[in-house]
């Protein structure tokens, strides 16, 4: 019976001790630990599923689809971090992190490398039952000022192609 | 008739003190004067009057109770407005928020666009320009030989 005990102890332990550290649950990532690689963030945006039920009640007057959109997300989080030239090691940090969330079976919809401005692009998401539970963006740009890593994390139903609908109706200018 | 009383008040406390020591049964018993049990009374009877009724104190306490109220409802109105301004400050922060956010991810749907497209094109260019040479090789190439027979056969016969 003690034997039992430790076995349980030792692997819970072991358990917490592989678990990723970025990856949360349904579609959730933690961005903590971002900090100890790109120090503090230039911008932090996090809007919690209250403050995307009450934004989404209020765009449902002018567009309903829109206003169904925005309520049926979860939480929306950015991160902006300056890179200060230190390209490389922005690109391990992204590469740690995709590979990360690989083991924990988020899917890779879209991979970008060094395109004219050098910048790359990987997009992750994570599906339950055809259902997507979240989104996962990072963007390496090192010709933006001195360079900026951004990571987004939207959790909740969403639909890529429905976000130019939102940013239209919120009248958000993307540019 | 004043003097009688205060004659009467002073004998009867000169007396209560003197005789501080003998009893009660010893205590002599002297004439009220007619006027002080009215005046008593008088008092006691003022003293009735000058209590509120409940009614009247209900009439009384009504501008009270309703300057409570009143300023109860402004404090009411106060919060209530207090509380839809932070909901619309809250509002508008979130909605900015919400555009940073869409901002950042735009721009990652334009990277991902534009190379999109990049490789698209040059696939598109890969794939379809070659055969178009090969095509347009073997589409020139027939006319060219019509050209030639053509030429060849429109030499001219006389000789000068």
């Amino acid at each position: 019976m003690k034997k039992l005990k430790q076995l349980i102890c030792l692997g819970l332990v072991t358990t917490m001790f592989t678990a990723p550290a970025f990856a949360g649950v349904n579609g959730q990532i933690d961005f903590e630990d971002l900090t100890a690689f790109y120090g503090e963030p230039k911008v932090e945006v996090n809007l919690s599923a209250s403050l995307m039920s009450m934004i989404g009640s209020f765009a449902k007057a002018e567009d309903p689809e829109v206003g169904q959109i925005l309520s049926n997300l979860e939480s929306i989080k950015v991160r902006v971090y300056n890179l200060n030239g230190e390209v490389e090691k922005a690109d391990s940090t992204m590469e740690s992190v995709a590979s990360e969330l690989r083991a924990e079976n988020w899917e890779t919809l879209v991979t970008v490398n060094d395109n004219e401005d050098n910048q790359k692009v990987r997009i992750f998401s994570k599906s339950t039952d055809d259902v997507i539970d979240g989104v996962v963006v990072m963007v390496i740009s090192p010709e933006k000022e001195s360079g900026e890593a951004v990571f987004i994390n939207i959790v909740g139903e969403i639909d890529p192609d429905k976000i130019a609908k939102v940013t239209d109706t919120l009248d958000i200018d993307i540019n | 008739m004043k003097n009688t009383e205060s004659d009467y008040l002073e004998k009867l406390f000169a007396r209560s003190s003197d005789e501080a020591d003998e009893t009660e049964t010893d205590f002599p018993l002297v004439d009220v004067p007619p006027g002080l049990n009215e005046k008593l009374r008088a008092i006691s009877d003022k003293g009735v009057s000058s209590a509120p009724s409940s009614a009247q104190r209900r009439a009384l306490s009504w501008p009270a109770v309703s300057g409570i109220a009143a300023s109860l409802l402004a404090a009411l109105v106060i919060f209530t407005v207090y509380q839809q301004q932070q909901t619309l400050k809250q509002l508008a922060q979130a909605q900015a928020d919400l555009a940073t956010a869409l901002h950042y991810l735009g721009e990652a749907r334009e990277i991902t666009r534009a190379q999109m497209m990049q490789s698209l094109n040059q696939s598109m260019k890969k794939a379809a320009v070659e055969p178009v040479v090969e095509i347009g090789r073997d589409a020139v190439l027939p006319s060219l030989k019509s050209l030639e027979e053509e030429s060849e056969t429109k030499q001219p016969t006389r000789t000068l």
